[in-house]
């Protein structure tokens, strides 16, 4: 059996080709951030590269419980912008065990007869355990697919809960994704990302039970000031998709002309140190609990404090 | 650096419902601790090789068991040549009768897993030729 010469690409070949929007180098710069193979140095000039840019994709996070037809929707809507000659770039998280480390990356099935398409590009990544629903690879990520100049990025979250909020901040605009029957009108009162996003996309609006949910989100509406709007569509028959886009572009093209966008994006940009300190230090707590020897007559806090005093951090 | 992560496409190419065995593998092979996609059924062999250029993958783990392998595999392999990414292993697994093999492999089949073997003999093939690690029988 013959070895086979894999595919090698330089720090420069990467970057050069990203930039071009050559599928290949695209893919391999997610593949080196992802592997932790990135060095800074790729992904300080993609930065750089992006802040000079005048082509501002819009980054749109789609997010909402397992079963309510995320992917279904994401499918309707690159095939909408597909139609429009725009060029899409998704990234679609899914979960990884918590025993082995594997994954089974299912989200692309949804949208597979859109390809082949030069304009269409998607890449699935395991959630690797993260907390909140996002890593910070998939920051940077979206950073890389901004390199390349997708007019749309679009981002998709694991089957969430209530309170994996983190979408949010890495996205232009949020669409929490809902769907008929899933809990009564407590589930709406409840904090977390309901509070975050700007857009409510019910889905599945055609089932006959839509109605009750209909009820129960104006009720929802009616009390808070600042609500998300509320779209009802149906991805699975194809409607409303033509108005969830244009309510996209209207409402994004309102961020930029009143500032809201500029400001999203620092805070976007903050929000990422934050989450690459935490993962950073995580890693090294990780280490020293797994190796630390147990002393149940001991506090756990003033170990906790202790240790990271010899670390040198403030505390 | 993070452990090495094998990512891995199961693909289906040509016309073919049965996913059972697809289904199989690729659950068998997220227990090994690999990242699997999977394509769904029904593709066509640009479907499976773009796929694999944007997911990045170390192998293709193709399977079809209609008898259309000797022609639609290769083309797979034609489709990742046109890409640049022949360099992405690809292996043929199904209902492959043994006077195939060789002429798969004369068109850029890395190997054929056909009856009588299962997932454990593609996990061990992964593991010995992207991973590098020695497989004892």
């Amino acid at each position: 059996m013959s070895k086979k010469k894999r595919l090698v690409l330089t720090e420069e070949e990467v970057f050069r080709r990203l930039i071009q929007g050559d599928e290949v180098g695209l893919a391999r710069a997610l593949s080196m951030i992802y592997r932790e193979e990135a060095t800074s140095s790729l992904l300080s000039r993609i930065y750089a590269y992006n802040a000079d840019k005048k082509h501002k994709s819009k980054v749109i996070g789609i997010t909402g419980a397992g079963g309510v037809g995320k992917s279904t929707l994401i499918s309707v809507l690159a095939e909408a912008l597909l139609k429009k000659g725009l060029r899409i770039g998704i990234i679609a998280v899914d979960p990884s065990s918590p025993k082995t480390g594997g994954a089974l990356l299912g989200d692309r099935i949804r949208l597979q007869h859109l390809f082949p398409n030069p304009n269409l590009f998607f890449r699935s990544f395991s959630s690797r355990g993260m907390v909140g629903g996002i890593n910070p690879f998939i920051f940077d990520a979206v950073a890389v697919l901004e390199a390349a100049s997708f007019d749309y990025i679009i981002i998709e979250t694991l089957g969430i809960g209530q309170d994996e909020i983190d979408i949010v901040h890495m996205c232009d605009l949020t669409a929490l994704v809902i769907a008929p029957g899933l809990g009564d009108d407590v589930q709406f009162l409840k904090s977390g990302v309901i509070e975050l996003v700007d857009l409510i996309v019910m889905n599945k609006s055609d089932l006959p039970t839509a109605s009750r949910t209909v009820g129960i989100l104006n009720s929802y509406t009616r009390m808070v000031e600042n609500h998300p709007d509320i779209i009802k569509l149906s991805a699975y028959k194809k409607q409303g998709i033509m108005e969830l886009i244009e309510y996209i572009d209207n409402k994004w093209q309102e961020l930029l002309d009143n500032g809201s966008l500029e400001k999203r994006r620092m805070e976007r940009w903050k929000f990422q140190v934050g989450n690459w300190m935490r993962y950073i230090i995580g890693k090294r707590i990780h280490k020293f609990v797994e190796k630390g020897e147990v002393n149940p007559k001991a506090s756990p806090y003033e170990i906790a404090i202790s240790t990271l005093k010899e670390w040198g951090c403030e505390v | 650096m993070a452990d090495k992560v094998v990512r891995v496409l199961v693909g289906k190419p040509g016309l073919d419902g049965h996913d059972r065995a697809a289904k199989v593998m690729a659950r068998a092979l997220r227990d090994a601790g690999f990242e699997v996609i999977y394509t769904g059924i029904r593709q066509t062999p640009a479907q499976v090789a773009q796929t694999a250029v944007q997911e990045d993958v170390d192998v293709i783990v193709l399977n079809n068991l209609t008898g259309a392998h000797l022609e639609v595999f290769p083309l797979v392999v034609e489709e990742l040549k046109k890409r640049g990414r022949d360099d992405i292993y690809v292996l043929a697994t199904g209902v492959i009768p043994f006077e195939d093999v060789e002429p798969l492999k004369e068109k850029g089949i890395d190997e054929v897993f056909g009856p009588g073997t299962g997932p454990i003999h593609v996990i061990n093939w992964i593991k010995e030729h992207v991973l590098g690690e020695k497989q004892g029988e």
